[in-house]
């Protein structure tokens, strides 16, 4: 019982000074707090017209670098009113008037 | 509604139409894009709903026509999304199927122009076929 005890204790520290060491390992490339955090911007800026050939680098930005994620939001705004027709079509359909 | 409600409306609905086909269109090349021109057209047949009522505008646009356009919509991008993965590019790569380089013309940006023809049929019709939905709503809960 009580070794069992001390071997758990020490798994628990031993998890926390790995997990410590790897954020440090990561936070060390962070850039320094409080400054804006401009390397992808500055690329998008610098390199949009070379890589898409679009003038308008909100619209590349969004279909292009970040596709998938307007991918997403079109999709989520279909099933959206998917979810609006299934909710008041049940009154209608009461009152048979859904499909003229 | 009254009949100078009527007539404004007549005049400026074709108007808000072309004036998002212009943002749809360029959407590559100046401010916009499919969901800005497809709002603005959703907007012009809403504005007709307000002006001459739910009836009128039903008869022009259906409401499985309003189904079938954004389900299209939907279904181009991942159509024209699929299409660069055959000719050896990955997944929303846009370069080299279809008309690209030439900054600044309209068939210029790879598919931006096609995504943004997509994403315009998808907003419209799904802000006109809720807004029917709503205003059906509200009519049944005054009766």
């Amino acid at each position: 019982m009580n070794e069992e005890k001390i071997l758990r204790i020490t798994g628990i520290i031993a998890i926390i000074l790995v997990t410590y060491f790897l954020i440090l390992t990561v936070t060390y490339d962070f850039p320094t707090f409080g400054l804006p955090v401009q390397r992808v911007g500055q690329y998008y800026i610098e390199n949009t017209l070379k890589d898409i050939g679009a003038w308008n680098a909100v619209c590349a930005i969004v279909w292009d670098y970040r596709g998938y994620d307007t991918l997403g939001e079109t999709l989520v705004l279909f099933t959206a009113v998917i979810v609006v027709v299934v909710v008041f079509k049940v009154g209608l359909r009461e009152r048979n008037e859904y499909n003229r | 509604m009254s009949i100078i409600v009527k007539t404004v409306s007549r005049i400026i609905s074709p108007l808000m139409l072309v004036i998002a086909a212009y943002i749809v269109l360029h959407g590559q090349v100046t401010h916009g894009g499919g969901f800005q021109g497809g709002v603005l057209v959703a907007c012009a047949f809403i504005l007709l709903l307000l002006a001459f009522g739910l009836d009128f505008v039903e008869e022009k646009v259906t409401f499985k026509f309003g189904q079938c356009f954004r389900s299209l919509g939907a279904l181009m991008i991942i159509v024209v999304a699929f299409i660069g993965m055959f000719f050896g590019f990955w997944f929303f790569k846009n370069v080299g199927v279809y008309p690209y380089g030439f900054p600044g013309e309209v068939f210029s940006a790879g598919s931006l122009p096609l995504y943004n023809l997509g994403e315009m049929a998808n907003v419209s019709a799904s802000f006109l076929v809720a807004f029917y939905f709503l205003i059906r709503e509200k009519r049944r809960n005054k009766k």
